[in-house]
């Protein structure tokens, strides 16, 4: 009994403390793009808001479907567009970021499986503070309204 | 009798100064181009070159398809825009991919790659050869930059998309976030196609 007692105790603070962490950032219409079958990579895009009074970094991710989750941005060479892997991707402090096709993104790769149009998955963001976030992700073929 | 001149003189003016030229929503070639004709191979494995669409309007895009954001982008781009499109105008625009990986694009996977889209979107590839020529006949540029492996390249490229009027002539093109008002770019392809 007391060993139950202590064990949800710490349940709960580990809760807390990640919730805690993560209260400072807001994510709005994440999406996953659903690719053809034999796509090998897909992006994670959403808007991601730092309501906190320091910079936060996304410095990497994971997705049960991908063996890679890495931040990445958008690059421009004359009319040439390509990606790079970055780092991190930095959430100023009360300010945002934008993540969008033909910019800055969370690139899913190693996928072991395509997802699928309709479905949700879950994405998991960490932080350069070692917090993580969970979200769930619908896939869908454009941006949602 | 003055007010009479003044609105006839205005509309002679406007006549003469925007009469020829229509306003699109998509940057105009004017006066447009002969379209180069290039010849590649389709996801079928059978020879395609813009010229057998004459008739038709060909909005076309550069690519490839390991491309994981800008491509499926805007081939979900060129989904919208059809259905945008009046129904009895769809078959009249012909959307078709080109990639620019001729190495690992063989013709199965541009098939798997634009039938996730649509089944009458075509996709086509070439050589290096045909494939530079086609690009720079339309400004475009690539360049393969080296992944962790030799198979986990990326292309940097072009990311317009290019409109061929219905007598082979390019007319239009559009940058990537243009290609994204679905609305407009249909509307200006409703208009070249009334136009011809």
């Amino acid at each position: 009994m007391k060993l139950t007692i202590i064990f949800s105790i710490l349940i709960a603070g580990v809760c807390l403390t990640a919730q805690a962490c993560t209260d400072n950032l807001e994510i709005k219409n994440p999406w996953i793009v659903a690719v053809p079958p034999n796509a090998k990579a897909t992006a994670a895009f959403m808007t991601i808001t730092n309501k906190g009074e320091e910079k936060l970094e996304i410095v990497g991710g994971s997705c049960e479907v991908a063996g890679k989750v890495e931040p990445m941005i958008a690059t421009k060479d004359g009319d040439m567009a390509g990606m790079k892997t970055v780092p991190a991707l930095v959430v100023p402090p009360g300010g945002e970021l934008v993540l969008k096709p033909g910019g800055d993104h969370i690139m899913l790769m190693e996928l072991s499986r395509v997802p699928k149009d309709g479905e949700t998955l879950k994405l998991t963001l960490k932080l350069n503070t070692g917090c993580e976030l969970t979200i769930d992700v619908p896939v869908l073929k454009q941006a949602p309204k | 009798m003055k007010n009479l001149a003044l609105c006839a003189g205005l509309a002679l003016a406007l006549a003469g100064c925007g009469g020829k030229e229509p306003a699109f929503f998509g940057k105009q070639l004017w006066p447009t181009k002969s379209a180069y004709n290039f010849k590649l191979t389709d996801q079928n494995g059978q020879p395609l070159s813009l010229a057998q669409f004459q008739g038709k309007v060909v909005l076309f895009a550069f690519g490839f398809t390991n491309c994981p954001s800008y491509c499926p982008a805007t081939l979900s781009h060129f989904t919208a825009i059809r259905k945008a499109l009046p129904e009895s105008l769809r078959d009249q625009v012909q959307f078709l991919f080109i990639s620019l990986d001729p190495e690992r694009d063989t013709p199965a996977s541009l098939k798997q790659f634009v039938s996730f889209y649509d089944p009458g979107f075509l996709a086509a590839t070439g050589s290096e050869s045909d494939l530079k020529m086609a690009a720079t006949a339309y400004y475009a540029s690539y360049r393969k930059v080296k992944g962790e492996t030799n198979e986990d390249y990326l292309i940097d490229h072009s990311t317009q998309a290019y409109l061929i009027n219905p007598a082979g002539r390019w007319e239009l093109y559009y940058s990537f976030d243009k290609l994204a008002e679905a609305e407009s770019v249909a509307g200006d392809i409703v208009q070249v196609l009334k136009a011809q």
